[in-house]
């Protein structure tokens, strides 16, 4: 598709003729969550095994340019004890925090440690896991009573992940390193950017866009958004974080 | 790709990755992907990259604006491409995007005024730029027709004398999407953004026409009823460019047809919703004109 695009593209461009209509590779949403999984850098031959809760996590592997393997949380465990082949990337879509909330199934639930410790022995040494999660702290999830029971038990159990900062440390102990972890913009289904979490990237950035969007807002709508990202908590507006992290060689 | 596009950085000399940095990841719609690179939140570097579209013509357009327009442009590094892997570097600058609201209440002598207006003086210079070709206004009616070929309110727009009108006009490099979006105020006043457009037309007042347009919210009622009755910095500004441009704003007004149908041209390669939306806007400024005497 690459050079197909490549070469249809450049004559259009360049105004020099042509009067077809372009679809690009990113328009769709689906498309650009597929690109966001492909962004940090996996070793060759580039073997991906997504870990999915549903269906819909089985996407992430469209575009992926190597193998692709798909499997449940609960399979985890079998194929590692099974002696299965090693992976040089793994995908996490909506899987920790929710892994831990599944029941039903008569099978001992997985916990976010767990599965990040069975995901590290799956990875090739420079393997990348890469995944994303529901913000617990986000407005939209608080103001939500499902949402609410989760940044309480997101809280008091000691591998919630939800947050950013435990995010990079339960990545950290799980023995990954080279962790990055991002506030989705504006949400996952039709993903635009990833911003900084933590730190002052992260500040100045929800600082410089609340700035830019002044006329959007009421008076104490604007006062209160800027509050929160002086404060260094910008990130309550966003819904979902997004992370990678690697094996060390 | 990440760590391809910062190796590549790295090796050309241009963004130190050996010191700590932060990184911000914006997706496009189309065919690539940009990273704004910070230092303890500083702007640093904008990398504009792609693995499936050449960027090797907007990285001409991006120089060529660089030099054109040297203080409303951010500072063009360089473009290298390794392996199917293409960037393109930018300095990056500290900014705050503006609003309809925000630019209605600039008065002439803010420096965002001042600079658009500066912006638009410029352009008579700026008739040619190496590795640049733009769609002549000569051949506009060809192109136009031969891309609007099914569009019956394309056509009969196209057969007005309006067209000829514009197919005589000097040749003035376009920035080719100057809307409210690309346009942003820093400290010392205007910025622009997203050249890679620049230099596709070169019709006199199209850009003035898209960012009219892009005040007006992109409607087409707002933009006659503003034209109509409005005193503001929008009005100012439409004055002031075409007389910086030696464009009658008569001329201007009647052109707009023809600025709306090449605006439409060349968002022809943005998906199948911005041709949605472009084209509902080609219906209803027809019938904007349909009520209108101009």
């Amino acid at each position: 598709m690459s050079s197909l695009l490549r070469a249809s593209v450049d004559p259009e461009r360049s105004g020099a003729g042509g009067s077809a209509d372009v679809q690009y590779p990113y328009a769709d949403g689906l498309a650009r969550l597929q690109l966001l999984y492909r962004l940090p850098t996996s070793p060759a031959p580039r073997r991906l095994l997504v870990v999915c809760a549903d269906e819909e996590g089985s996407l992430i592997g469209g575009g992926w340019g190597g193998a692709v393997s798909v499997t449940a949380v609960s399979g985890l465990g079998a194929a590692l004890s099974q002696g299965a082949e090693r992976f040089d990337a793994v995908a996490l879509p909506f899987v920790l925090e929710r892994g831990t909330a599944r029941s039903g199934t008569g099978a001992p639930e997985a916990g976010n440690d767990e599965i990040l410790g069975l995901v590290r022995e799956l990875l090739v040494p420079g393997g990348v896991v890469v995944g994303h999660l529901t913000h617990v702290c986000a407005l939209r999830h608080l103001l939500s009573w499902s949402g609410g029971c989760q940044f309480v038990k997101a809280f008091l159990r000691a591998q919630g992940i939800g947050r950013s900062a435990h995010c990079v440390d339960r990545l950290r102990q799980a023995g990954l390193t080279e962790i990055e972890c991002f506030y989705v913009q504006p949400s996952i289904d039709a993903p635009m950017g990833l911003i900084p979490s933590q730190g002052a990237a992260s500040r100045a950035h929800f600082l410089r866009a609340i700035r830019s969007a002044s006329g959007h807002y009421g008076r104490i709508g604007y006062a209160v958004r800027l509050l929160l990202a002086q404060v260094g908590w910008g990130g309550v507006l966003q819904p979902q974080l997004f992370f990678w992290a690697r094996r060390p060689c | 790709m990440l760590s391809r596009v910062l190796k590549l950085l790295q090796a050309e000399g241009w963004f130190d990755t050996a010191t700590p940095f932060e990184t911000s990841i914006n997706l496009t719609r189309g065919a690539c992907l940009w990273l704004l690179l910070t230092r303890d939140g500083v702007s640093d570097t904008y990398v504009k990259f792609s693995d499936c579209v050449s960027l090797k013509l907007e990285a001409q357009r991006c120089a060529a604006a660089s030099t054109c327009y040297r203080s409303l442009v951010p500072r063009f590094v360089g473009y290298a491409q390794s392996e199917g892997l293409e960037v393109l570097v930018c300095r990056a600058v500290d900014y705050r995007t503006l609003n309809p609201k925000r630019f209605r209440d600039l008065n002439a002598k803010d420096p965002v005024f001042s600079d658009l207006v500066g912006y638009f003086a410029a352009m008579p210079g700026t008739t040619e730029v190496g590795g640049v070709m733009p769609m002549h206004n000569a051949d506009i009616v060809t192109k136009l027709a031969a891309y609007f070929e099914s569009n019956a309110l394309a056509r009969r727009w196209l057969h007005s004398d309006t067209v000829l009108r514009a197919a005589s006009l000097p040749t003035m490099l376009q920035h080719g999407d100057l809307v409210l979006n690309n346009v942003g105020q820093t400290s010392a006043g205007a910025v622009i953004f997203d050249w890679e457009d620049f230099g596709a037309t070169c019709l006199p007042g199209f850009d003035l026409f898209t960012l009219e347009l892009s005040l007006a919210g992109n409607a087409a009622e707002n933009l006659f009823a503003g034209r109509a009755g409005r005193a503001d910095a929008i009005t100012r500004l439409v004055h002031d460019a075409c007389e910086a441009m030696r464009l009658a704003l008569d001329d201007y007004k009647k052109l707009t047809p023809v600025y709306a149908l090449v605006f439409r041209y060349l968002k022809r390669n943005y998906g199948p919703a911005v041709r949605e939306s472009m084209d509902r806007l080609l219906l209803d400024l027809d019938a904007q004109y349909s009520l209108s005497d101009v």
